[in-house]
């Protein structure tokens, strides 16, 4: 893909995208991972050992891989925009009333 | 001016302001505890960094669904299955009356996206207030908080300088409840987890019955809760088409056209539009008190006595 003005504005090339893109989405909230109940528990140490996996800010994400913020953004809602599927919107259609999801019976147009 | 000085006692103040939310028609409400919130919310996203000076943070809840929405198809219950415009005005109020009555400065909590984060980060999470201030617990289902009571709510929260005793949060978790630890057992999914149309629930429950781990894929629920991030992708579409025949049906397919027509009557059918693992939740549908109907039933049992 080519880079735009935004990708020089933020120093990001689509290499970097294609390199840290999967990584950044991963390390955010977009997948989300709790262990036990530790917030309602006020269980300080559960809720420190649980921060990655509850997805980590922008922040913190540049920080652990030496990006700055901005850059960490840009990559982060580029990729969710790439990766939305605009298609799977069409399953509720036939949902309710009754009928409940069954991957089985899905025919995505 | 001189500015004017009153005597308030907190109890009394907490006392009023949350008989203020119940009077005008929330169902829960309650003061988290700010340090706790200030610990455990990011950098950025902490009360005080909306409020500086805040004391307090107000949280309170409103009824989900009607128990006849749960019998809608889903493309009908997407325009108005949710319910938090009410929590919205009741919260809005309070930062009013907060400011009259006790000549402390209070806002209406914004439930909005941060502007400079996408569309996919909120301000503040609304959900940690209700958490901390008690009114609901984390549920297999993405997280949304439940009440063993009231089932599924809608949340919103007030700031205020006003110094005000905090809760805790609930002492149990209702989630998940014994049925859905039984359908665990033998398929290894709750209702939730396997009736969700992109399969973006995951998770396990311990022996003792209580949930181990959960697994959200909230970008896969996205793409069926947030159909306002739909529009970028179908412009792009439009906009790269290589022939103006697929053009025309990128603009006018009927559920684009759908779009079109949300955006121009500022419908909320934008977000918030599946309701399918709270369909299926036992607490969310069938809690004593979790809609209208078994809330008047409630209402009138107590009545006989």
């Amino acid at each position: 893909m080519a880079e735009t003005s935004f990708h020089k504005a933020f120093g990001v090339s689509e290499d970097m995208v294609a390199e840290l893109g999967d990584q950044i989405f991963d390390l955010s909230h977009n997948h989300q991972t709790r262990r036990g109940d530790p917030v309602r528990e006020l269980d300080w140490d559960a809720i420190e050992a649980g921060r990655v996996g509850m997805g980590l800010t922008d922040g913190e994400i540049a920080e652990r891989l030496g990006l700055e913020v901005d850059q960490v953004t840009f990559i982060r809602t580029l990729v969710e925009g790439r990766r939305f599927h605009t298609g799977h919107y069409k399953r509720l259609y036939k949902l309710g009333g009754g009928k409940r999801y069954r991957p089985e019976r899905e025919t995505d147009k | 001016m001189v500015k004017k000085h009153i005597d308030i006692d907190p109890i009394e103040a907490k006392e009023a302001i949350l008989g203020y939310c119940k009077k005008k028609g929330a169902l829960v409400a309650g003061v988290a505890d700010l340090e706790a919130l200030e610990r455990i919310a990011p950098a950025g996203h902490r009360p005080s960094d909306l409020m500086p000076r805040v004391k307090s943070v107000i949280s309170l809840g409103v009824g989900g669904q009607t128990q006849g929405a749960w019998t809608l198809p889903a493309k009908a219950m997407a325009f108005f299955g949710s319910t938090e415009g009410r929590a919205y005005t009741i919260t809005y109020g309070l930062a009013f009356m907060i400011e009259r009555k006790y000549l402390a400065r209070s806002i209406y909590c914004p439930p909005d996206i941060d502007p400079e984060l996408g569309s996919r980060v909120p301000l503040q999470s609304i959900k940690l207030h209700a958490e901390l201030a008690g009114l609901g617990a984390r549920s297999l289902a993405g997280d949304i908080l439940l009440h063993p009571e009231y089932g599924y709510m809608y949340f919103a929260s007030v700031f205020t300088e006003l110094d005000l005793p905090p809760d805790k949060p609930m002492a149990e978790n209702p989630c998940p409840a014994p049925s859905c630890t039984d359908m665990y057992r033998k398929t290894g999914q709750t209702p939730c987890m396997k009736f969700c149309p992109v399969q973006c629930l995951s998770g396990s429950i311990d022996e003792d019955g209580r949930q181990a781990e959960m697994h959200y894929d909230m970008a896969a629920c996205a793409e069926m809760t947030q159909q306002y991030e739909t529009l970028a992708t179908v412009m792009a579409g439009a906009m790269n088409a290589e022939t103006p025949e697929e053009r025309e049906v990128m603009l006018h397919r009927p559920e684009n056209k759908t779009l079109w027509y949300k955006m121009s009557v500022g419908s909320g059918g934008l977000l918030a539009q599946c309701f399918e693992c709270m369909r299926v939740c036992p607490i969310a549908t069938r809690a004593p008190l979790a809609d209208p109907i078994l809330r008047a039933q409630a209402a009138l049992d107590q009545e006989d006595g």
